[in-house]
């Protein structure tokens, strides 16, 4: 390291023995894998699978799975943190899959999808692309119920609460649980 | 390591072994919890649980066609700096160095200097980038440091989007809204060189959709020394206070109401040829008071249509004041600003916007340091256009961008950029830019600044003088940067430019051009013969160099980041150029070829954080200073969740050391010396 004098070099390296004798206060095997994921979306995913228990599908498709599929479509926020998180959860007797879709094209059997926000340009297609389906579409995108999503996250002074568009929900044949909608922070009919 | 550093290290590592055995459990944290644990939770505390919204930075930076680094609230509470120019020496590409007590030069890939004018800095949407002296006077800067929300720095040109002089640098200081900072926080601190710091805030929600903070703050920060360890007249004192109210209307609607006024002190030892030097041929050294203050207020209003299209409207008004011995300046801005972005197609993002700004100065002008005119009224006039174009899902992404301003010296500037950035998945993502910007001359062209008085047989007086030929700097940029994320806890960001300058400032010295003048004899004034050192045009040259910034997340309560800034700077004077006495060739010395940094962000238990930064600033050739390395600890301790106790040490490796020498008003260099501060935080 010819840019560091002989002595400045000596200080470097005191200094690094230091941080490196601080360090061992924890034990790093402890470590949670997923920490790059902000809290926030860890609390938006524990929402989505929550939104599980309060939705009946109609559909025989769907009922006859023996999971429920969790569709992620566009920039993943959750990372490998819901797929941790659901491993070893059932939501009404059944275990839970994620899926990710880049392209809305190939979304076929699931519940429930997460709009990321990356899809915002691609909103109108993905809605009438699975109008044919029976899917519980949720997202965080701003005003999401308005523009024909279902249920909107939104994030009020730091707690996250939830917007529901029950025409939405009802136009596809979903059926969605009286105590969810009382605990919705705005209901769209 | 002398015995005083050993001291201190043992002192910190007792104070550590103290608070774990104090250590209290918290209240319900959701880092703490499993991910099933999280999946269990039902709906109703779901609701209840506070989240920290920490911007989408990771996100959002990966789709950035530029060199960001963004300096979130929590690093800036982590690094426990006082002020602000003290949390952007994390930044790689950033220059910061410390002239004394009460200055800084500041700067973004090269070029640095107390009157550094290359770099755009803005408060909350507010210039701060005086007009006047064409720079940032940072020791008038300043806000209650933990309600900002974060600080995003840009480095390379920001003038298609930001106009002139945002050259090789925009800095954007943004606070947290007024519904981020309800309740009281009062923060005291004090320490050996930073003597007494006090904060306090105060915010309320007035109705859902309304709130609004007040704030104060005090600070007093004691004289740095010189070599000979002779304390200079530098300390620097401020008071300011400020307020903001943000309002909220059906998730449309959002306006902002804010401002500031502020009033403070620096000085420095200075020699000066003044009008006594007329007579004896000598400069003049006198202990300088610098007086500052001023105030703003600015409104905002935000309407988002839907995620596809909004616009903002902004409006403010700054006023500097600042007097020294030698000049006195009063500054008044008026600006208005619109913005437009929506969606066209499904392709297309496009941003446009207008801008207007009337600057109204004044100056008492001295025989050292003078205007002419003394007073001007300035106008701005300014538009841009950027398009976003994206191809193959959103992964490749083409900004053209454009702004034109009409500037009353050099009239009209144009400075478009061209991006791409390909986004090969969410690890791997490429940018490219080449772009045009102007650092323009305002009232630097009218300028005198006396800067030399010899016998000739009469006095004849040097004098940096402005010319009206004066034409701005240019640079052609281009740049090139690659963003990854190794794996999940990895990420490594790099970026590289090389920077091609036309038409640099150079200080002539050509008596065929600008013979001296002779000036009669005034009551106060002997006559005497000024020789101008005028302004002019004749350097190019090109500076190279690259940034890499690593992140680094070894487990959930440590991560480390490592910085590294590389840069090459060559100036040519032209041949015709008779720059021989300011020497502004030599500039290229005064900014550090490498400089890195290591920082290390530990929550030893959850109540205990502990912060190393070490980081290293080559020497500066021109100006015979030394490289050196900083080593800064912070060690917080919150035995509540109201209260937080934190000490700092600072430039803990050696007694003291220069950063930076100040340039054009010869002043008395001062050293930075080993400083320690204490300081508790009270929230309630």
């Amino acid at each position: 390291m010819a840019i560091l004098g002989r002595y400045t070099l000596g200080k470097f390296l005191i200094v690094l023995v230091f941080i490196f004798v601080v360090m061992p206060a924890k034990d790093v095997a402890a470590a949670d894998k997923d920490v790059d994921i902000e809290s926030e979306y860890k609390i938006k995913a524990a929402f989505l699978v929550n939104f599980v228990k309060y939705i009946t599908f109609s559909s025989a498709k769907l009922t006859e799975l023996d999971e429920i599929v969790i569709g992620v479509l566009g920039m993943d926020p959750f990372g490998s943190f819901i797929d941790t998180a659901v491993e070893k959860i059932t939501v009404n007797g059944k275990k839970i899959k994620i899926r990710r879709f880049l392209n809305y094209k190939n979304i076929d059997q699931i519940h429930i999808l997460w709009v990321s926000k990356s899809n915002h340009l691609q909103l109108n297609e993905i809605n009438r692309f699975i109008e044919s389906f029976q899917i519980l579409t949720v997202s965080d995108l701003a005003s999401y119920c308005e523009r024909g999503g279902m249920v909107g996250l939104v994030n009020i002074e730091g707690k996250i609460r939830f917007i529901i568009n029950e025409a939405n929900i009802k136009k596809s044949g979903l059926r969605v649980s009286s105590r969810l909608l009382r605990l919705a922070e705005k209901i769209i009919e | 390591m002398n015995f005083r550093s050993n001291i201190l290290v043992s002192l910190t590592l007792i104070f550590l072994i103290i608070s774990l055995s104090y250590a209290k459990d918290q209240s319900l944290n959701i880092d703490k919890l499993s991910p099933e644990e999280i999946m269990m939770l039902d709906v109703e505390t779901l609701m209840n649980i506070q989240v920290t919204s920490v911007s989408k930075k990771s996100e959002k930076l990966i789709n950035t066609a530029a060199a960001i680094f963004v300096i979130t609230a929590d690093d800036i509470r982590r690094m426990g700096a006082t002020s602000i120019p003290e949390t952007l020496r994390v930044v790689p590409g950033l220059v910061v160095a410390r002239i004394d007590a009460s200055s800084w030069a500041v700067s973004s890939r090269g070029f640095n200097g107390r009157f550094a004018n290359k770099l755009l800095v803005l408060v909350d949407g507010r210039t701060v980038y005086s007009p006047v002296f064409a720079g940032v006077n940072w020791d008038a800067q300043d806000t209650m440091i933990s309600d900002i929300a974060r600080i995003e720095v840009i480095r390379g040109p920001g003038a298609a989007m930001w106009g002139a002089n945002a050259v090789n640098g925009v800095i954007n200081i943004i606070t947290k809204r007024a519904s981020e900072t309800v309740g009281s926080t009062l923060t005291v601190g004090s320490g050996n060189k930073d003597l007494s710091i006090t904060e306090w805030r105060y915010g309320k929600k007035i109705d859902p959709d309304k709130y609004f903070r007040i704030y104060t703050k005090y600070t007093n920060r004691d004289d740095f020394i010189d070599a000979n360890k002779n304390a200079s007249s530098d300390a620097w004192q401020t008071i300011r206070g400020g307020f903001r109210m943000d309002w909220e209307f059906l998730s449309k609607d959002s306006v902002t109401f804010q401002g500031d006024v502020y009033d403070g002190q620096g000085g420095g030892t200075v020699t000066l040829f003044t009008e006594n030097s007329l007579t004896s041929l000598i400069p003049d050294t006198f202990d300088s008071e610098r007086d500052f203050g001023g105030g703003n207020l600015l409104g905002r209003w935000e309407r988002t249509f839907d995620d596809e299209s909004s616009f903002s409207l902004q409006l403010y008004y700054d006023r500097q004041e600042r007097k020294t011995e030698v000049l006195e300046s009063d500054v008044d801005t008026f600006d208005i600003d619109f913005q437009h972005q929506f969606d066209f197609g499904t392709r297309h993002e496009i941003i446009w916007g207008l801008g207007y700004r009337l600057i109204n100065d004044r100056f008492d002008n001295t025989f050292h340091s003078s205007f002419d005119p003394d007073t001007d009224l300035l106008n701005l006039y300014s538009a841009f256009i950027q398009d976003k174009i994206t191809f193959l899902d959103s992964r490749l992404g083409l900004i053209l961008g454009a702004k034109i301003e009409h500037n009353d010296f050099t009239g009209f500037e144009f400075q478009p950029n061209l991006r791409l950035v390909y986004k090969h998945d969410d690890r791997h993502s490429l940018w490219s830019a080449i772009s045009r910007a102007v650092r323009v001359p305002a009232r630097s062209n009218n300028v005198q600044l006396v800067q030399r008085i010899v016998a000739a047989p009469g006095p004849l007086v040097f004098a940096v003088v402005g010319d009206s030929d004066f034409e701005s700097e240019e640079l052609t940029a281009y740049e090139i940067g690659y963003r990854t994320k190794i794996s999940k806890t990895v990420s490594v960001d790099i970026a590289t430019f090389y920077n091609d300058y036309n038409n640099l400032r150079t200080l002539e010295l050509n008596f065929a051009a600008r013979p001296p003048a002779p000036v009669p004899a005034t009551p106060s004034v002997p006559a005497h013969v000024i020789s101008p050192i005028f302004g002019d045009n004749k350097m190019d040259g090109e500076t190279y160099g690259a940034e890499c910034s690593t992140n680094i997340i070894l487990n959930s309560w440590w991560r480390v980041q490592f910085n590294y800034t590389f840069l090459r700077m060559q100036l040519h004077l032209d041949n015709s150029s008779k720059d021989f006495l300011m020497n502004s060739e030599k500039a290229e010395g005064d900014s550090p070829q490498q400089q890195f940094s290591i920082r290390s962000s530990m929550d030893l238990i959850e109540s205990i954080q502990f912060e190393t930064i070490l980081g290293y600033v080559d020497s500066l050739p021109n100006q015979n200073i030394n490289n050196y390395l900083r080593l800064e600890l912070r060690l917080a301790w919150s035995p509540s969740d109201s209260i937080e106790i934190s000490f700092v040490g600072s430039n803990l490796l050696d007694n003291q050391h220069p950063e930076f020498t100040p340039e054009l008003i010869n002043t008395l260099r001062t050293e930075t010396e080993r400083s320690f501060y204490g300081q508790i935080k009270w929230q309630f």
